[in-house]
């Protein structure tokens, strides 16, 4: 055969095969689905909520056009026997493809969350539409009640999920959990599974963990909620599990502890009542030093020395008592630390005795100190986390004190 | 002549560095995270380590035969008869690995990027490429892989780099996985990973400074070894062994993890081409591997007229297994038992009788 033949039957078959591409998808034909919803429907079913862009909308309020237009998101539920068929079922009234290609976020609601996720799982890992980056937040009451809530910042709630888990960064407040930390926590033996807690809020009402923080600063300037919608999403701390199960949750400020103990704390405020007058209060920058280091100590009962390295900048001292001197600083770092430590001490206890679930990931300490993982296995950590002794030593240093040495006095 | 080409040692070493590396873009790390627990890096190590000693006969047997390739040798040492036979063994060997690698990668071409596209018709244009790449010969094969090779090893470099943010280097304890006895046990059955420097065999008479044969396979060897052992420990430290002993394509997954700020995201799209360019580089080889085995086997002068026929029966041979999980069975765990014998082995058999033979040479002379 000829070059030139071989070069004609070549481009031939080119030629033909590309007028006709399987995989071929228009972007104005596909429904991308911001955030998704799961929550537990009658009959086994499982309702799937799905937060779906509206382009056009969702350009015009970024150019900073009307915002009056409402949301930029279709919200849509349907019960069905799995997430996809229930994404089959949507295109029954959905002109365009539900796809999950740019998904964000995955909301599992409270029913399912204390039901246990297993059934769910594989749904989410299976499937290539779904993306590891993809973020987990377990809410209180429905998902599909929560997505209805429309944010005033952010026309866009999936991006606003996820700039406001982001803030974690600052506050310490909640995890960032993503489905790879979640699936990874969730094949492990070796630490126990969590997620950011989302609840609805009425800025008028106090909600129940008390707030001392104003982390929730964007109360709205009175945009018309949907008759006795809530108005505010908020993330009130820490979803905990339990193997699959949702146990409980730790409130924000149990939140810090654990992610002080799992390396993610970066900085937050603290307040504490003024060591030398009880009724006052004293506020810090908390920063992380050095990474926390958890030492596990082989014994009958697991024992752990967690040795933790702050450093605190003063922000506030409302006694007006100079604490900037080097004496006092030694004084007052050595109260911080002991602060600090008792409240570590109590989170821990918590997880060990009302959830019974090590979400600090202590197991993965005495599965390194382990030859292999036969061994591992055997040990059954989940069953001795319970009883394990923890030791908490807090290093703190006081190393600034804002822009201002004594604080200010009124002359006599 | 096209028949006479020869080809330069770098060339040679980049196609067979490629040739043992491109399993890693598919369940390699898988199989061996679910055979070793955290040591299936270990055992990819141990394995290429025993490889190595495998190679040593493939290797002085070739420097003892400079100018023929491992079926004229083994014509030569075994006679006619034997000889045609361990050749089609060779051929047979090649044949399958084709084929189930052509499977394969066209599997994971449909559950990555072409969800809806016929099986068929992704391995017509990957046997199109490879018809066209053969039919060029064996010379355009490794231009193209030196070509490709160092430019897709930084890519592959950077992949792995922008997806440690995610790495934990303590996934990798208990240091030991499931214990040494197992792991030894499993290197030892799955030096299967490096069988393909058996094409060092085949196309050693063809490179130009025959005095650099060794040295080409020896290092193209050990950095297949350093690429298959860094790469499953990069997937082990990422996704725990838990984890990646359940995920098909690690490599995969592991560049859909990637997101850098907001402005590096999806960029798997891009490792796709770093993928195909591999599987093509890969599949030419073993395809070219094929062929030769089979015309140098049964004395055919040139091998050109072959290729259509070839295409066809590897193409035939990848659609047989019934499922994706059949064929990676096959390939890892089933089939794969045997590869070391051949390409291990044969040489071995080989060189012990080309001892002999010499003696006996001598006294007949």
């Amino acid at each position: 055969m000829g070059k030139k033949t071989f070069l004609a039957i070549l481009l031939t078959v080119f030629a033909i095969s590309v007028g006709g591409c399987w995989d071929r998808k228009e972007l104005e034909s596909m429904g991308l689905v911001q955030t998704l919803g799961l929550d537990l429907a009658e009959n086994n079913e499982v309702m799937v909520t799905c937060m779906i862009a509206i382009p056009s909308k969702l350009g015009a309020t970024a150019e900073g056009g009307g915002s009056g237009e409402g949301p930029g998101v279709l919200l849509i539920s349907m019960n069905a026997p799995s997430i996809y068929e229930a994404f089959n079922l949507m295109n029954t009234t959905v002109n365009r493809e539900v796809t999950l290609l740019q998904n964000q976020a995955l909301i599992i609601g409270e029913d399912i969350a204390k039901s246990g996720i297993k059934p769910w799982i594989d749904n989410l890992l299976r499937f290539r539409d779904m993306r590891r980056t993809l973020l987990i937040f377990v809410c209180k009451g429905k998902a599909a009640d929560i997505m209805k809530i429309q944010p005033k910042l952010d026309p866009n709630p999936a991006e606003y999920f996820r700039d406001l888990v982001m803030t974690s960064k600052r506050t310490g407040m909640f995890p960032l959990t993503n489905l790879h930390d979640f699936i990874r926590r969730y094949q492990s033996s070796a630490q126990e599974n969590y997620a950011p807690l989302l609840m609805e809020y009425k800025p008028s009402q106090s909600s129940e963990p008390p707030p001392q923080s104003s982390e929730n600063g964007e109360s709205g300037n009175g945009e018309k909620p949907e008759s006795e919608e809530p108005t505010e999403v908020r993330i009130a701390g820490t979803a905990v599990f339990k193997s699959n199960r949702l146990v409980g949750h730790l409130d924000l400020y149990e939140t810090q502890v654990l992610q002080i103990i799992t390396n993610q704390f970066q900085e937050a405020f603290l307040t504490l009542p003024d060591p030398l007058r009880k009724e006052t209060k004293i506020t810090f920058r908390l920063t992380r030093s050095k990474p926390t280091r958890i030492k596990y100590i082989k014994n009958e009962v697991p024992s752990f020395t967690v040795d933790i390295w702050m450093e605190a900048s003063l922000i506030s001292i409302e006694s007006t008592i100079d604490y900037t001197t080097p004496q006092m600083e030694e004084f007052l770092r050595q109260k911080i630390a002991a602060a600090l430590r008792h409240r570590i001490e109590k989170v821990i206890e918590k997880t060990q005795n009302d959830f019974r679930s090590d979400i600090f990931g202590f197991g993965q300490k005495v599965r390194h100190s382990m030859l292999t993982t036969t061994e591992w296995e055997r040990y059954r950590w989940p069953e001795k986390y319970t009883k394990s002794k923890v030791n908490i030593n807090v290093h703190v240093f006081i190393r600034r004190v804002g822009i201002q040495f004594q604080p200010p006095k009124i002359e006599q | 002549m096209k028949n006479e080409m020869k080809i330069g040692h770098r060339e040679a070493l980049t196609l067979l560095v490629t040739l043992m590396s491109g399993q890693v873009f598919l369940s390699m790390p898988r199989n061996m995270a679910l055979l070793g627990d955290t040591a299936g890096w270990m055992i990819v190590l141990l394995a290429g380590i025993f490889s190595l000693i495998g190679y040593y006969f493939l290797a002085t047997l070739l420097e003892k035969y400079p100018d023929q390739d491992i079926l004229q040798i083994s014509q030569f040492i075994c006679g006619k008869f034997l000889g045609t036979i361990i050749g089609t063994v060779f051929f047979l060997f090649f044949l399958t690995i084709s084929s189930l690698m052509l499977r394969q990668f066209a599997e994971s071409f449909i559950i990555s990027i072409l969800p809806n596209t016929p099986i068929s018709v992704i391995s017509l244009f990957f046997l199109f490429l490879l018809i066209y790449g053969t039919l060029q010969g064996i010379e355009t094969l490794t231009r193209v892989a030196w070509f490709f090779g160092p430019y897709l090893l930084l890519a592959f470099i950077i992949t792995i780099g922008f997806s440690m943010p995610y790495a934990d280097l303590e996934l990798l304890l208990p240091i030991l996985g499931k214990g040494p006895l197992p792991i030894l046990k499993h290197s030892a059955l799955h030096t299967s990973l490096f069988s393909n420097i058996i094409l060092l065999g085949i196309i050693a008479p063809k490179i130009r400074e025959q005095t650099k044969t060794f040295r080409t396979g020896l290092y193209s060897l050990i950095l297949a070894i350093v690429i298959n052992t860094v790469v499953t420990a990069a997937v082990l430290i990422t996704f725990n062994y838990t984890s990646t002993s359940k995920l098909v394509f690690p490599i995969f997954q592991l560049t859909r993890l990637i997101t850098l700020g907001e402005f590096i995201q999806r960029v798997e799209a891009i490792f796709v081409f770093l993928w195909f360019f591999t599987a093509a580089i890969l599949m030419g080889g073993m395809f070219y591997g094929t062929i030769i085995s089979f015309s140098h086997s049964f004395g055919l002068s040139n091998y050109r007229p072959l290729v259509f026929a070839m295409a066809v029966l590897i193409f035939c041979i990848s659609l047989i297994p019934n499922s994706m999980t059949e064929t990676v069975n096959l390939d890892a765990f089933i089939i794969s038992k045997y590869y070391p014998l051949i390409s291990f082995g044969i040489p071995l058999l080989l060189w012990i009788a080309s001892r002999f033979k010499k003696k006996g040479d001598n006294s007949n002379g």
